[in-house]
């Protein structure tokens, strides 16, 4: 099967400064693909560059269909979702209203409400706290509710910016557990950018390492894992 | 004790006008996070465009909703073909194309309709509400009319997916576009809504106060005056706002002195400014925190 | 001149931010100091010349451009330098014209003594202008000013100040002549000319320095980031407030010698649209780059008339498609639009 994301030769500025120097991978259709890297290493850059929030050069195909020249919204309406780095929560509005704006895209009926419920399912602290303003969920509610939000889309692709940031442990671990059934029973493609490596490699199927703009290291994900370089860098042992 | 009741009334009914304005003004606020200084002018030609429809003598029940109508494509397109372009440029520059806006709604309004002052008649009709009330027809309807846009608008945000979809864009922009929302185009509805409801406010307060080309700008004022009173970001704080500004307004200039006609404006905006030093957010406002 | 110290521009507070130049650029185009030398010489050259060769009332003008040029190089300091916004400019602008009017003639002072106290006078008032507003941040701020602005003109016809300010008829000034026998080389409007010149000189002269300064860099930093100024040990309030007044400073100098050269002061040239032309003159000439001052102020004085020349009873119209060409042309006035020349020629 062709891979539902394919990237190459990207390149991404902020103005004069270059942050990625032409990268290039994949993501399986079905699959989880994840960038590794450490911080400025061009990671959040990447996935903004694919949701078409920066300027950027290069190939990217999604499904066989070129993304590179098109606008966030029209990138979003074709199945990407992305979750973006610190959240992204409407704040103000309510876990619900959060929801239900992650299924803008779709036409309305009842099929939302039903994903609702599915979304309560895979997160039942989100159900307890569903008419509370976002902001006021806590760092790793809010995280799920990126994610709930993120699914709401029925997404083929889902971008997920450093999903353990700022996090404990214990919730990362849930957080990890959940994108896992995820990936299992909505069959989801993935894309997972993070500076935790054993927890991204926990999921992943292939893995990246990005330094400064350019991708140094790729393979499958056991591979990374047991790489000495890798190990020693990344993982602390 | 009765004149002060009759201020008060008064001092609502004027009152209704500037919630409706403060209304117009939070609409673009959430929008584009600054004032338009061309409301005012923009309602006052909605305005003129609704006398020019008497005059021609299409009935008022007509010209109301097709004013309403024009107001709103107008603003929306506006918001398109004017401020596209310049998109990213500065908050300031923004801010002159505003002023910009300003001149040549005021200059075409003169020189169309030339600056004699015109009268509009009232849908409500004249006189008090019933025999000795303390209220006119045409101050309970302002009222009335200011209630039942609030009540749509708090309606439409509410329980509508445009509503949402804009309530999200005002919150936040970019995570907007990651659910699919063309956050440009909720702008330019902004946009439309407060033109519509600028119009709204334009064709009540004409009976009262003739129309000419210069009958916004104070209005105007007293309109962002209420708007930040209540919090730019609440609708019913605005129209609270408006109200409030309406009151004060007629009181002081009854009852001291000091304020005629002349200084009404320049207090009641320095009352605000002494409210926004101890309550920065205004009435209703919600602070935004800013996280380092 | 040299221009290339002067282009640091940072964002005025908003979610619209074009994005900052970085100080690194405004050195790198160091190698246009030069030039930039070049240009002042070149335009003082000029500048000299012009009142022997343009009529008197072409001279009136221009020195009136200077006049307004200060003004706006006071706003240019507190929005541009320091991110402070005001709608309300003219108020500092009044004061030091009624400075100007009422000790002239009330009290009979000679003009020369009249800008150093409407300097001091102004700093005094801006000063205190900026201590309340130091709670209130960008729209808060502009409502605040712009009460002031819309303000001034009726406190100015309060009757109880009437015997000062001349209520409502406000007060004539006799234009001084060109002292020390001048006066055989000079008519009246070329010596004002001249003088407006050397103010103007010393306090672009002022201002640039005030920027490079130490001081300089602390208001730039509270505009471009206030609260890592802050925990750097900067002290915003005092800095802030501080910027109010030196900008009140400078405007109200403009606006005392101002009434000096149009010889007359009433509530009414002080109102809100004062205000709004001395910002438009901003925005035209370049937040944050003072040279910028003297074209956003040509363009204040001239293009309404060019505007009425167009149409009479469209005037305003025109001036305001005016306002909007430049600033497609140019959305961030005219120093930005060097500063991407620059950027380009570099390349």
């Amino acid at each position: 099967m062709s891979p539902i994301l394919e990237v190459k030769g990207l390149e991404a500025s902020y103005g004069d400064l270059t942050v990625l120097r032409g990268i290039s991978f994949e993501v399986e259709q079905g699959g989880v693909a994840t960038l590794l890297g450490a911080n400025g290493a061009g990671k959040t850059t990447t996935l903004r560059a694919i949701c078409g929030m920066i300027r950027r050069k290069g190939e990217i195909t999604f499904d066989g269909e070129r993304i590179d020249r098109l606008s966030t919204e029209a990138i979003v309406r074709r199945g990407i979702a992305h979750v973006p780095e610190g959240r992204g929560t409407f704040t103000t509005l309510s876990v619900e209203e959060n929801l239900q704006l992650g299924a803008m895209t779709r036409p309305m009926g009842k099929d939302i409400s039903a994903d609702i419920e599915r979304c309560y399912h895979f997160f039942p602290r989100l159900k307890e706290r569903r008419t509370q303003q976002a902001g006021t969920l806590s760092g790793g509610e809010q995280q799920m509710l990126a994610i709930a939000r993120a699914l709401m889309l029925r997404p083929r692709l889902m971008l997920l910016d450093e999903p353990s940031f700022g996090l404990a442990p214990m919730i990362t671990k849930q957080i990890f557990d959940i994108l896992a059934d995820v990936k299992k029973e909505a069959g989801v493609s993935m894309l997972v950018v993070e500076q935790n490596a054993s927890l991204a490699l926990g999921i992943a199927d292939h893995a990246y390492l990005i330094e400064t703009g350019e991708i140094v290291m790729a393979g499958e994900a056991q591979t990374i894992r047991d790489d000495e370089g890798v190990r020693a860098a990344y993982l602390g042992y | 004790m009765e004149l002060f009741l009759q201020q008060i009334v008064a001092g609502v009914a004027t009152g209704a006008i500037y919630a409706c304005v403060a209304l117009a003004v939070v609409m673009i606020y959430q929008a584009i996070h600054h004032l338009n200084f061309a409301q005012g002018e923009m309602a006052m030609f909605s305005t003129y465009i609704a006398w020019q429809m008497l005059q021609w003598g299409l009935p008022y029940w007509l010209v109301f909703p097709l004013v309403i109508a024009i107001s709103f494509v107008g603003g929306f397109a506006i918001e398109r073909i004017v401020f596209k372009p310049i998109e990213n440029a500065p908050v300031l520059s923004h801010i002159v194309i505003f002023i910009a806006l300003f001149a040549i709604f005021n200059s075409f309004a003169g020189f169309i309709w030339d600056f004699t002052i015109k009268s509009v008649p009232s849908p409500f009709g004249e006189g008090p509400l019933w025999a000795g009330a303390m209220i006119g027809k045409h101050q309970a309807g302002m009222i009335g009319v200011t209630l039942v846009v609030l009540a749509l608008l708090w309606g439409f945000f509410t329980f509508t997916r445009v509503g949402l979809a804009m309530r999200a864009a005002a919150v936040n922009p970019e995570s907007a576009r990651l659910v699919g929302i063309r956050v440009s185009m909720m702008t330019a509805l902004g946009w439309g809504m407060a033109s519509a409801i600028g119009a709204v406010a334009g064709m009540l307060i004409a009976p009262v106060v003739f129309l000419e080309p210069n009958m916004m700008l104070s209005i105007l004022l007293y309109g962002f005056a209420g708007a930040v009173l209540g919090g730019l970001t609440s609708p019913l704080g605005a129209v609270i706002g408006g109200f409030i500004v309406g009151v004060v307004e007629n009181l002081a200039g009854t009852y001291i002195p000091v304020i005629g006609g002349e200084l009404k404006l320049p207090i009641a905006l320095f009352l605000i400014v002494a409210v926004l030093l101890v309550k920065p957010a205004g009435l209703l406002g919600r602070r935004v925190v800013q996280r380092v | 001149m040299a221009m290339s110290d002067e282009t640091m521009t940072g964002a005025a507070a908003g979610p619209k931010k074009a994005a900052p130049v970085p100080k690194g650029r405004a050195a790198a185009t160091g190698t246009n100091s030069a030039l930039g030398q070049g240009v002042f010489l070149a335009l003082l050259a000029v500048a000299v010349v012009l009142p022997f060769v343009l009529s008197g009332f072409k001279v009136f003008q221009m020195t009136q451009l200077m006049v307004y040029a200060i003004a706006i190089l006071g706003l240019n300091l507190l929005t541009g330098i320091n991110g402070q916004f005001s709608l309300g400019h003219g108020a500092f602008y009044a004061v030091g014209a009624y400075t100007a009017a009422i000790m002239m003639e009330n009290l009979g002072i000679g003009y020369g003594w009249t800008l150093p106290v409407a300097g001091i006078l102004c700093f005094v008032v801006g000063f205190l202008f900026g201590l309340p507003a130091l709670r209130l941040e960008g729209i808060y701020l502009a409502l605040a000013t712009f009460a002031l602005a819309v303000a001034t003109p009726q406190f100015l016809k309060l009757t109880p100040f009437e015997e000062y300010t001349g209520g409502v008829q406000g007060i004539v000034i006799i234009k001084p002549d060109a002292p020390f026998g001048l006066d055989a080389v000079l008519n009246a409007d070329q010596w004002l000319y001249f003088f407006t010149l050397v103010v103007g000189l010393f306090l672009y002269w002022l201002a640039r320095n005030l920027v490079r300064s130490r001081t300089g860099r602390a208001l730039m930093a509270i505009r471009d980031n206030p609260i890592a100024a802050r925990s750097m040990g900067v002290n915003t309030s005092v800095y802030k407030a501080t910027a109010f007044g030196i900008s009140a400073m400078f405007t109200g100098v403009a606006g005392c010698l101002g009434a000096i050269v149009i010889q007359f002061v009433a509530p009414d040239s002080f109102t809100f649209a004062l205000s709004v032309l001395i910002l438009v003159g901003l925005v035209i000439g370049g937040v944050g780059w003072l040279p910028g001052a003297l074209l956003g102020a040509a363009f204040v004085v001239f293009i309404p008339n060019v505007a009425e020349e167009i149409s009479k009873g469209l005037a305003g119209a025109f001036y305001g498609f005016f306002l909007i060409a430049v600033i497609y042309l140019a959305p961030q006035g005219a120093g930005g639009l060097l500063r991407a020349l620059a950027a380009k020629l570099s390349r």
